[in-house]
């Protein structure tokens, strides 16, 4: 047997970690020595150590943070207003592409309680230095090329906020329109589409050849039609191969081609962005509605030229963030109200209107995906091939979108090969970024509809075609071993507890009167909720037993203080009752990541649980150390790990007798301890959430009404933290899920491409008559090799669920496919028409 | 490109001091030239001194009105500007933050309070269309330090997310189970369908009012 490697020792020691996060190369041997124990034993780590019983973790907790929320007390960054504060409006490019040839201000400045008026000619005045804002070098706070229609143009600053709404209509702004490509994302990396930044703005130039520009014409799918220029692509194209793709179709007795298409969407929290700035001097203290007070900070202090020890970021409350105010999204509407502040010497307020928010806000990119998958007659999968073209709106806010839209193409299945094309592409239509579950959703769709389909053209019932080609312990593309994979416990326990058998039939084969019955299924495989740097945490154990828990964890209303408490009461064995957690202040917290991307049960729980355990070792030496007067120790012990903990009370697991509280102990010590943790994850870790969702519904053949009568999603979730949270993520990610698939898409004019439905009346989120009538969840607790005790982040892989069954459902009730989500009334109505269920 | 202004514009001039420096009872007439309308904010400085808590100035400068209305009981007074909301005059001017803007538009709900027994949007209500009328906000709701019946059951039920919406849905709960004390779960579902919720999908907050009617 092969010496076990120290990892606690390793993790621990903190200057491993930093040359590690720090310097990758330096510790190279160190990091595979990690990888390669991670890799080939996945025994426990210090992050997740199984523990044969539980106190606090997978008990039912309601969360103290709630209590503020009802009775209205909580502070949200739209409740802030400090004594004097003037109120922020910005202008806005009517124009999907222009350039402002001049801007006149004066009209504005002259209206009695305006304070300050920013536009690109005055932004640097202030001292923020003219660096770019954003990873295109062409970006700043303000400028005069304006990209899409809602692309910031100048702010004002005023007494009050009609004032300054007043006087930004006073702005006079004269723009020479460009041309702009406001099509979808595949026409617009056609040669005749109009050239967005990427590819030239300038008339009449050639289009310069975008990074991977040949590879692209390449990669494109000989049969999907014609993405043969390279136009307007960003600069991340990627073509992904494994194996022989030519072969593998050539093995297959079917193949088949698809063209899927999903819709721009917007989170719609209920808060829109907010912030207040207010300058002492040097310093800057922001309230912003953030997902990320440190990124915050730091992006405030770099964009406005002061050091990060000068900003202070606070986000108490949160109203609800979904992405929309994640990393990226601390930008212009932030940096122009801080400069406006910075300019007027008070504290100044911007809270986006709803229509602002809808519109220059940031968005889900909507895709065109092309697929192309071959399989043979036993139902075995031979190849596929993915082209993705996602609208990465005009900042390329999405990075990496396209690549998002494949995750789950690229893990759930086994194909004999396979070839993913990323084209991530540049338009005028809005700004993207992150929105819960960035693209998987749109991925799933396009690659469920299509193995339903396969699974159809072999005769073949969809959940046998799925346990036929499921990965199973190693990650398809990279060959690494999984973390855990739940996935075969979610089809088998979610179709059993659907009654899928049962319920399955022949599409449009169950129709009385003007109700079609319709069921579906699908997997999907989710990179959400993986452990990634930075994690950290400080435990403090008080003078009077009690812990206090701070982390950078934004509590965004998923209860992540309340799993962090939980996560750091548990190591610690600590009564949860004794515990409280604080955050949303970057001033006594610490760096731990941006909450999103549901990595924060895994990433901060990390830091959290390591930091706990930092304290309970300096606890357990506290209890077995000699007492002052040479008194015997509290507790008689020669190492720690003869010690344990529970209901905050130390003893010795020998003798459980001999035992003291977490008060007698530290009534030792003259100060409290901090425990603390600063880390990052092992490279290269193939670390996946799965699922399995089923719909059953009901399609009313006159109006084009969907009604989801059953849905049963079972998810791969590691270990459940706190069930009280977790169903509460269900809920509330699925309703959202089925929003994707039925009712929500941001549209905008098809040739000006302005905003055409910015408001909630015409986004139509779900209301309370709008949702299942029934809907449960299954928890499949495969307990991941790296999360604390096992769990994997859950906030996004319950949005993606509804989208891998629904469109399959709705098939299987009406017989006609539909390959562009949302599946609206009109869109379902016009296919019961094609099909001759309905007349015309 | 800052433009100074008249004395209030200055930043080195505190309100609170120029409220304090006005002295006692009588601040309200004392700072009426200097102050616009509904300027001082902390309605609790004067909460003690007076049965009738004023705000801002008396008398109103031009454009607005001096109204009188009763929040959570108590009775205000205050001259508004025309263009002012309810929930502009409850959050600004009385310092109830609990009522919350989602959209200012009348589409999501997240400013229901109730005026006199109905519930309304304060973001389409004007203050003035409030005068002389009772409102309840979620601040009324409270009896300190504990919380309600119906917010005990939205907390044990799971009905609070990241609580934007949360007093909105309480106020339309409220107003629903003080005219249909036992509701049925359509009743419920159609008396928050105007409350939108991004977070919790509905099914809670549904059984927390389910749970408060007692059924």
């Amino acid at each position: 047997m092969s010496k076990p490697i120290d990892v606690l020792g390793l993790l621990n020691d903190p200057q491993f970690l930093f040359t590690w996060a720090e310097t990758p190369g330096v510790v190279e041997k160190e990091a595979k020595v990690i990888e390669a124990f991670l890799r080939e034993r996945y025994q426990t780590t210090p992050t997740t150590q199984p523990k044969p019983r539980y106190s606090v973790v997978g008990t039912r907790r309601l969360r103290p943070q709630d209590v503020p929320r009802l009775k209205g007390t909580a502070k949200f960054t739209h409740d802030v207003r400090p004594e004097g504060t003037l109120y922020a409006a910005i202008l806005y490019s009517p124009h999907a592409h222009a350039r402002i040839k001049s801007i006149d201000t004066s009209k504005a400045e002259a209206l009695p309680g305006v304070r300050a008026v920013v536009t690109s000619k005055n932004v640097y005045d202030t001292g923020a230095p003219k660096t770019p804002i954003y990873t295109h070098p062409d970006r700043f706070i303000l400028q005069d090329e304006v990209l899409f229609a809602g692309d910031e143009v100048a702010g004002v600053a005023a007494d009050d906020l009609y004032t300054a709404r007043q006087a930004v209509n006073l702005i006079e702004v004269d723009y020479e329109v460009l041309p702009a490509s406001v099509g979808d994302p595949e026409a617009a990396t056609r040669a005749t589409a109009p050239p967005t930044f990427f590819a030239g703005a300038k008339a009449g130039e050639t289009a310069p050849a975008a990074a991977g520009a040949e590879a692209v014409a390449a990669a494109s799918l000989a049969t999907a039609g014609s993405p043969t220029a390279a136009r307007n692509l960003g600069p991340d194209f990627k073509s992904i191969k494994v194996g022989d793709v030519g072969a593998g179709f050539a093995q297959a007795d079917v193949t088949l081609d698809g063209r899927y298409e999903t819709a721009t969407l917007q989170h719609g929290p209920l808060e829109a962005k907010s912030i207040v700035a207010l300058w002492d001097n040097d310093q800057l203290t922001a309230w912003v509605s953030s997902q990320w007070t440190h990124g915050a900070r730091s992006t405030l202090a770099k964009t406005l030229g002061v050091p990060i020890s000068k900003v202070r970021v606070i986000c108490d409350y949160i109203g609800g963030g979904f992405g929309d105010k994640s990393s990226t999204s601390v930008d212009r509407f932030a940096y122009i109200t801080a400069i406006l502040s910075k300019m007027t010497g008070m504290p100044v307020k911007l809270h986006y209107s709803r229509p602002e928010e809808f519109t220059s806000s940031i968005h889900k990119a909507a895709n065109v995906i092309l697929l192309k998958a071959g399989v043979k007659r036993d139902g075995t999968l031979t190849a596929l091939h993915a082209g993705t073209y996602a609208d990465q709106g005009a900042w390329n806010g999405a990075s990496g979108s396209a690549q998002s839209s494949q995750e789950s193409q690229q893990t759930v299945y086994q194909y004999g090969a396979a070839q993913f094309d990323q084209y991530n592409v540049i338009t005028n239509r809005y700004r993207t970024g992150p929105m819960r579950d960035v693209n998987e959703s749109s991925g799933v769709f396009s690659l469920e509809v299509h193995m339903d389909r396969l699974a159809e053209a072999l005769g073949m019932d969809p959940v046998d075609f799925r346990l036929k080609n499921m990965t199973q312990d190693l990650s398809p593309l990279d060959k690494l071993p999984l973390t855990s994979n739940g996935l075969r416990d979610c089809v088998l326990k979610g179709a059993e507890a659907f009654g899928w058998k049962s319920k399955w039939h022949a599409p449009a084969a169950r129709i009385t009167g003007r109700k079609a019955h319709g069921v579906g299924m699908g997997v999907f495989a989710s990179q959400k909720g993986s452990q990634s740097a930075p994690m950290s945490g400080v435990v403090k154990i008080e003078l009077d037993g009690s812990v206090t828990v701070l982390t950078g964890v934004q509590d965004v209303g998923a209860g992540q203080l309340t799993t962090m408490l939980m996560i750091a009461a548990e190591e610690l064995g600590a009564k949860f009752e004794d515990c409280q957690s604080y955050g949303g202040d970057s001033a006594f917290t610490t760096e731990t990541g941006v909450t999103a991307a549901s990595r924060q049960t895994k990433s901060g729980g990390t830091g959290i649980r390591l930091a706990a355990a930092d304290a309970k070792q300096q606890l357990y030496a506290l209890a077995m150390g000699p007492q002052p007067g040479n008194k015997p120790p509290l507790i008689p012990a020669k190492a720690v790990d003869e010690l344990d903990s529970e209901g905050s009370v130390v003893f010795l697991r020998a003798d459980p007798s001999k035992k003291a509280t977490f008060k007698q102990v530290m009534g030792l010590s003259p100060n409290i301890i901090i425990g603390k943790a600063t880390v990052v994850p092992p490279p290269s870790i193939a670390q996946r959430a799965f699922g399995a969702t089923f719909t059953e519904l009901e399609v009313d053949l006159d109006t084009g009404e969907v009604t989801i009568l059953d849905y049963v999603a079972a998810h791969d979730v590691g270990k459940v933290i706190n069930p009280y949270s977790i169903e509460q993520q269900f809920d509330g990610g699925s309703v959202m899920g089925f929003g994707f698939c039925l009712a929500e898409s941001l549209r905008v004019d098809p040739t000006k491409g302005f905003s055409l439905n910015s408001n909630y009346e015409n986004y139509p989120i779900a209301t309370a008559l709008d949702v299942p009538k029934r809907s449960r969840a299954l928890w499949i607790e495969s307990i991941d090799k790296i999360g604390p005790f096992g769990a994997k982040g859950m906030g996004e892989p319950v949005t993606t669920g509804p989208v891998a069954s629904v469109p399959n459902a709705i098939y299987n009730a009406i017989g006609v496919r539909i390959y562009q989500t949302p599946y609206t009334r009109a869109r379902i109505l016009q296919a019961i028409r094609e099909k001759g269920l309905r007349p015309a | 490109m800052s433009r100074s202004g008249s004395p209030r514009n200055s930043p080195n001039l505190s309100r609170r001091a120029l409220f304090r420096g006005a002295g006692g009872t009588a601040v309200t007439a004392a700072v009426a030239a200097a102050v616009p309308p509904g300027t001082l904010r902390q309605p609790e400085a004067v909460l003690d001194v007076a049965p009738v808590v004023r705000i801002g100035t008396r008398p109103a400068p031009p454009g607005s009105s001096l109204i009188r209305l009763t929040v959570n009981e108590t009775q205000y007074e205050l001259s508004v500007d025309a263009r002012w909301t309810l929930g502009d005059v409850l959050r600004d001017q009385l310092g109830l933050t609990g009522t919350k803007i989602g959209c200012d538009r009348g589409e999501c709900g997240a400013c229901t309070v109730i005026l006199d027994d109905a519930a309304v949007l304060a973001c389409t209500v004007l203050a003035l269309e409030a005068q002389g009328r009772k409102v309840t906000t979620v601040e009324g709701l409270t009896p300190k330090p504990d919380l309600s019946e119906l917010q005990k059951v939205f907390w044990e039920a799971g009905g609070v997310q990241c609580g934007f919406c949360t007093p909105g849905m309480l106020m339309s709960a409220k107003a629903l189970l003080d005219r249909v004390p036992k509701p049925t779960e359509e009743q419920v579902r159609f008396a928050i369908s105007g409350n939108l919720c991004r977070c919790t999908g509905y099914t809670k907050i549904v059984e927390a009012i389910l749970k408060a009617s007692g059924r």
